[in-house]
């Protein structure tokens, strides 16, 4: 329920905070449209947060019975912590780097054999960069420590 | 008119068509045999390149890749009673079962003919309504647009599992999404909070790309599983000639799947799930031997294919006609026209005819190409869901990451696209409407738009005309549906 809560929360903030800022600095023309778009969507949200706190207590006795599976949640928790570890990797050395090391490391440290990962990630990192910069003539972001070597 | 018909159908053959929906077709098929993926983050993941493309070509290539997902989908639904995509679940019901029995050669024959048929019959109702629709739809004016915007939203907005509450929030949070960047009609900077990105507006890349592509990153990188752990079954090749020709033993059958097929994807807002179980119901009632339904009878999976295919022509038809997308396929499709610079609406058919007259005819040629493609290959395709998540994880990511990119070349893209993406995930874990945000985005600049003219030149009273008022009412009625249903059952009940 809190997690419910606390994303319904987000999205009256989504609305409101713009509103705001819109209201102080902007012509009636301009926000005539987002004050009724926010405003309904704000009483909508506060009428789905007071039917997520009734549903809650109707629940309560039964949920406080069911556990938390700890192995989704690792599960969960593993898997983005993978996929976010990509945007550090990119800012540092670039695309045309990453894609092929970062493949690697999923591969390897998910308990894929050497020669695959070595194989599949080479292959790959490859055929990116021939399609998109050599086909598709999109300049892929170098990254900072490439742009710092190369001085 | 018919000059431009020849014209649009014969230039699926141009050479810088041909090839973009030769690529579109295999990569559709291997995106409906693999579960999770799905067709409209298939859709996602293509739209940043579109822009790279001329206009025809790259909507060809979306319809192509778009319109044999199912047939795809059928694949894995007979062999591993799986569904590759949502609406090929119909087609386990007696797919499975005569797999088990050693007729698996005979189902797939007659998923590929039905569907592919089904498709065909599909481009050819386009083609025709096309010269039925087009005067009808140049009598909308301003007021019309904008009922019509709020339409759309809304039969989005319903087709969602969750809430409709929830789905209105969604398609809500879409609309405002737009809003950021210059307004359209005073030109002034809105809720930029002096950052240059925000100045520019969100891309409908990153939205779309969060919203379909993250999502189903993140659920490969959790399951680490392959995705079937069921024994494949054997496909004998000469069985799966017997399955085509089942198509016309059974022609009845096919001919209701498809009409039923094309009318429910003419009506925008039909879930395609819906469409397949229907033609499955009506082919179960209509039939001498209901009974055997379930058991494994070929009529059971001519039935859902054949109206899962067909749907396609009439979900364009609305799309294109009217910017009214049935299915959140269709939406993403809207995103791609807009990308490229055209706005399908009223004008569309009049502007655009040899467009919509090429996308029909790809429609055709694209089912026709698949199910012949499939027939050779499709028993050993099914090998693709044993591959486990991770191998096929990073390599979805990256392409996200990279269609993120393309586009424009800022790294904010990427990371809105992320931030978008966690939005999405949560969004789908907490029952709201992503297809309803992505559609409000898409049309929210409209909406503004025909909102602040038709106040302009009609006061604020624009939605006293008999049309807007006709369009705001059905609007009203499919989202206080289930409301109105309970009130009516409520007083037939105190009458009684």
């Amino acid at each position: 329920m809190l997690g419910r809560l606390l994303f319904a929360g987000f999205i009256l903030l989504y609305f409101i905070v713009p509103l705001i800022n819109g209201t102080l600095e902007l012509s009636t023309d301009a926000m005539l449209f987002p004050w009724f778009i926010g405003g309904v969507g704000s009483i909508l949200v506060l009428w789905d947060m007071v039917e997520e706190v009734k549903k809650a207590r109707r629940k309560s006795s039964k949920e406080a019975k069911q556990r938390i599976d700890f192995e989704k949640v690792k599960a969960f928790l593993s898997g983005s912590a993978w996929i976010l570890a990509i945007l550090p990797m990119i800012y540092l050395i670039g695309f045309a780097f990453t894609i092929p090391i970062y493949l690697f490391l999923c591969f390897k440290f998910n308990g894929e054999k050497w020669p695959l990962s070595l194989i599949l990630s080479s292959m790959a990192g490859i055929i990116f960069y021939f399609v998109f910069v050599h086909f598709l003539r999109i300049p892929f972001y170098g990254g900072l420590l490439t742009s710092f070597i190369k001085g | 008119m018919l000059e431009q018909a020849i014209q649009g159908f014969l230039s699926v053959f141009n050479l810088n068509t041909l090839p973009f929906i030769l690529l579109g077709i295999p990569v559709g098929i291997l995106v409906g045999i693999l579960p999770g993926i799905g067709g409209p983050a298939a859709i996602a993941m293509a739209l940043p390149f579109v822009p790279m493309m001329d206009p025809g070509p790259a909507l060809a290539f979306l319809v192509a890749l778009h319109s044999v997902c199912a047939t795809g989908g059928g694949v894995t639904s007979v062999l591993l009673n799986i569904p590759g995509e949502a609406f090929s679940a119909a087609t386990c019901l007696d797919g499975f079962p005569m797999a088990k029995k050693g007729e698996a050669g005979r189902a797939l024959g007659a998923v590929f003919g039905a569907s592919g048929l089904g498709g065909i019959f599909g481009g050819i109702w386009l083609i025709g309504m096309i010269f039925v629709i087009r005067p009808l739809v140049m009598l909308i004016g301003l007021p019309e647009y904008f009922f019509l915007v709020l339409l759309g939203i809304s039969l989005i907005v319903t087709l969602g599992r969750g809430s409709v509450r929830k789905g209105l929030i969604s398609g809500m949070m879409g609309i405002f999404t737009a809003f950021f960047g210059v307004h359209i009609l005073t030109g002034e900077p809105r809720f930029w909070f002096g950052n240059v990105y925000l100045l520019k507006g969100f891309g409908i890349i990153p939205v779309v790309l969060g919203m379909f592509g993250m999502p189903v990153v993140i659920e490969l990188f959790t399951s680490k599983e392959s995705i079937s752990e069921v024994e494949r079954a054997y496909v004998r090749a000469g069985l799966v000639w017997e399955g085509i020709k089942d198509v016309f033993r059974h022609f009845r059958t096919f001919i209701l799947g498809t009409m039923l097929g094309t009318a429910m994807g003419s009506i925008p807002g039909v879930g395609a799930q819906v469409v397949t179980f229907m033609s499955y119901g009506l082919a179960k009632q209509t039939s001498k031997h209901p009974e055997l339904f379930g058991t494994g009878i070929v009529e059971g999976v001519i039935a859902p294919e054949s109206a899962d295919n067909a749907k396609e022509g009439g979900g364009l038809l609305s799309t294109l006609s009217l910017g009214i997308p049935g299915s959140v396929a269709m939406a993403l499709l809207l995103g791609a026209f807009i990308l490229v610079g055209l706005q399908p609406g009223p004008l569309f058919l009049r502007e655009h005819a040899d467009i919509v007259f090429e996308l029909a005819g790809t429609l055709i040629l694209a089912n026709l190409i698949a199910a012949a493609l499939l027939s050779l290959v499709a028993g050993k395709l099914a090998i693709l869901t044993y591959v486990r998540g991770i191998l096929v994880g990073p390599f979805v990511l990256i392409l996200v990451i990279i269609g993120a990119y393309c586009q424009t070349g800022e790294m904010w893209d990427v990371l809105f696209g992320f931030g978008f993406g966690a939005i999405g995930y949560i969004m789908s874990k907490f029952g709201y409407n992503r297809a309803a945000l992505v559609l409000g985005f898409i049309l929210g600049d409209l909406a503004e738009k025909y909102f602040g003219l038709s106040m302009r030149t009609h006061g604020p009273l624009f939605f006293l005309r008999p049309f807007p008022l006709v369009l705001l009412t059905i609007t009203i009625l499919i989202l206080f549906s289930d409301q109105i249903k309970a009130l009516f059952k409520r007083r037939g009940k105190h009458a009684r």
